[in-house]
């Protein structure tokens, strides 16, 4: 009994013995060999097999038929040796003018290990490829300078050669299978080299491995956080609270909807909560993205959508910094106006709070995260409210009251004029200071770093009195002259020495 | 000096000739071609044929088409490009030159 091979010839099936099987297959291989290095070889091969395949097929029963040992040695005679069909060609090759000229610098995929810049270069020069990798070793030993020739190569080199990539590009009407896909082009590599080869490539699979591995980490890193930043921004926008972090910013979270409508005129507050959403979340996306894209590693071809997404966030961002520009947000330079008020040299002084934020008609209130500031807007009016701060020094010299407003403008006279046009009055009648519990923006003006600061300066041996409703304007949790703010309400002090004490 | 030899080269100078020649008549497929020259006892082995097919394809002489095939793979069919028409014609103008030139010698 003999054994019998099914085998695929240019698309068609063919059952063959065993020992017919190998002379075909060596007979293909040195075809392969002989014209594999030659421009349009693996056209050569593709056609020489269709018309091995058409051989075997003009025999009336093929289809059930066993090929045979003879009938392939009768196709053989017919074809050629391998020597008859390429030896034309191989004159040339060694004659060297013919096929200089074709002969390109490319990397070579069909014997790569790591992008094939070797094996291309071995195709190239003619020397064996183990003695090109073994120099690119050596070099990499000497500062990483084999390692980064090959990556500048791998960058600059086509990447043409390979036979697998030619069929495909020659073959688009209709890709056919071929015996020859399991039969690798057979190099003059010695076994020496062949083992060198193999070791060279264990090494390659192993880095190529980890650089994917590592890919894979930095992704699932971006994907994690974009998911998180994004989901942040959501909940803070949409749901007005930080699910994620409750803690963390005391829950005065800025509500953005809200927040714009201090800073911009209303008719544009629906533009930049689109425009700032697209300005934080595509850069989020682009990070899922890139990160999905790292992690699985599967390529597609999504230039144009990068490129469209990339313009689509510059011109929010440009035209982000336009409005903010028109409206006057802009907090490019800032200034601050001081006034002082002397203090009626009473022993005792009463702080008191005169008008406050609850006698207010107010609709929206927001509370900055990043400074101790409350705003309130009323709509109707349209003006903005926002809450001082208080805080207490030491002075040797005759006490005072001090106030320092701030503002922020695109220019330095803008910001004075803004900070000059905050209202906020004081009264002293005899031993009371009655101060406001909120500044007022001029009607229909937006914030823009507008704060107003007073600081009473207190000589020793006075004392001072503070409501207990005057903790609402200690912002800062410490008040000054070693005094806590939660502390500072309903008791009376006298300052000795720069501190304050409690006393009755 | 070798009979078969010289008479192997003479017919591998007038190959390339006598496919291009197949080839203008109709386009047609590899074993069309080979046909012909077999019949025409111009090859002996037809393995030889594919390097000069793809040789003169690349030169720009030919240019083919894929047709599908009810027996098999689907068919490479070839046809002469201008530039191959242009090649031809040169090729029968020296062709009939040389004919003349062994001719006049014979007379002799």
């Amino acid at each position: 009994m003999e054994k019998s091979i099914k085998i695929n010839i240019a698309g068609v099936i063919f059952q063959i013995n065993e020992d017919a099987y190998e002379l075909l297959r060596d007979y293909l291989q040195s075809i392969t060999a002989k014209l594999s290095n030659i421009q349009g070889g693996s056209e050569m091969i593709d056609d020489i097999e269709t018309r091995i395949a058409e051989l075997f097929q003009s025999k009336p029963s093929w289809q059930t038929a066993v090929i045979s040992r003879e009938e392939v040695e009768e196709m053989i005679s017919t074809m050629g040796s391998p020597e008859d069909i390429a030896g034309d060609l191989e004159s040339e090759t060694e004659g060297g003018t013919y096929h200089r000229q074709y002969k390109k610098l490319y990397r070579n995929y069909d014997n790569s290990i790591i992008g094939g810049v070797c094996s291309g270069l071995s195709d190239y020069t003619g020397i064996d490829s183990v003695w090109i990798r073994i120099v690119f070793v050596l070099f990499t030993l000497v500062y990483l300078i084999g390692a980064l020739v090959y990556i500048i190569l791998w960058i600059a080199l086509p990447k043409t050669g390979t036979t697998a990539y030619n069929r495909k590009r020659e073959r688009r009407e209709k890709p056919v299978k071929t015996s020859r896909s399991d039969i690798r082009k057979t190099d003059s590599t010695s076994a020496v080299g062949n083992a060198i080869n193999e070791i060279f490539r264990a090494f390659g699979k192993f880095f190529i491995i980890l650089f994917r591995v590592i890919l894979a980490i930095i992704g699932v890193a971006f994907i994690i956080s974009g998911f998180t930043a994004l989901f942040s921004f959501f909940f803070v926008s949409i749901f007005h609270s930080t699910l994620l972090m409750p803690d963390i910013f005391d829950n005065t979270v800025l509500y953005l909807p809200d927040f714009l409508l201090f800073i911009a005129d209303p008719s544009l507050s629906v533009w930049l909560i689109i425009l700032t959403s697209l300005v934080i979340v595509l850069p989020l996306l682009a990070l899922i993205y890139w990160g999905i894209r790292m992690t699985f590693q599967f390529r597609v071809r999504d230039l144009a959508l990068n490129l469209a997404m990339l313009i689509i966030w510059i011109l929010s961002c440009v035209a982000l910094s336009i409005i903010c520009f028109t409206q006057g947000i802009s907090f490019s330079d800032s200034y601050r106006t001081k006034q002082e008020v002397s203090l009626p040299s009473n022993d005792t002084i009463f702080v008191r709070l005169d008008d406050r934020v609850s006698s207010l008609e107010y609709q929206r209130e927001v509370h900055l995260p990043f400074e101790p500031l409350n705003m309130y807007l009323d709509e109707d009016k349209d003006i903005i409210y926002v809450s001082p701060e208080l805080n207490i020094y030491h002075t040797d010299d005759n006490a005072f009251i001090e106030i320092v407003k701030y503002s922020s403008g695109h220019s330095r006279s803008d910001a004075i004029s803004k900070a000059e046009k905050l209202i906020y009055d004081i009264n002293i009648e005899e031993d009371t200071v009655e101060l406001d519990e909120f500044f007022t923006l001029p009607p229909g003006k937006r914030w823009s770093g507008s704060f107003v600061k007073i600081r009473l300066h207190i000589t020793d041996n006075m004392v001072i009195y503070f409501d207990e409703d005057v903790e609402n304007l200690m912002h800062d949790d410490y008040f000054g002259c070693g005094v806590y703010s939660w502390e500072a309400g309903g008791k009376y002090w006298l300052m000795t020495e720069g501190q304050l004490e409690q006393t009755n | 000096m070798n009979v078969e030899n010289n008479k192997a080269q003479m017919r591998k100078g007038i190959l390339e000739y006598c496919i291009l020649l197949v080839i203008s008549g109709n386009s047609c497929y590899a074993s069309d071609i080979i046909n012909k020259l077999k019949e025409a006892r111009v090859i002996v082995v037809e393995g030889t044929l594919y390097p000069l097919l793809t040789r003169q394809k690349n030169a720009g002489l030919l240019s083919y088409r894929w047709e599908e095939s009810s027996q098999g793979p689907p068919r490479k069919y070839y046809e002469l490009t201008d530039q191959g028409r242009e090649y031809l014609a040169e090729l029968d103008k020296s062709w009939d030159e040389l004919v003349e030139s062994v001719k006049l010698i014979r007379k002799k």
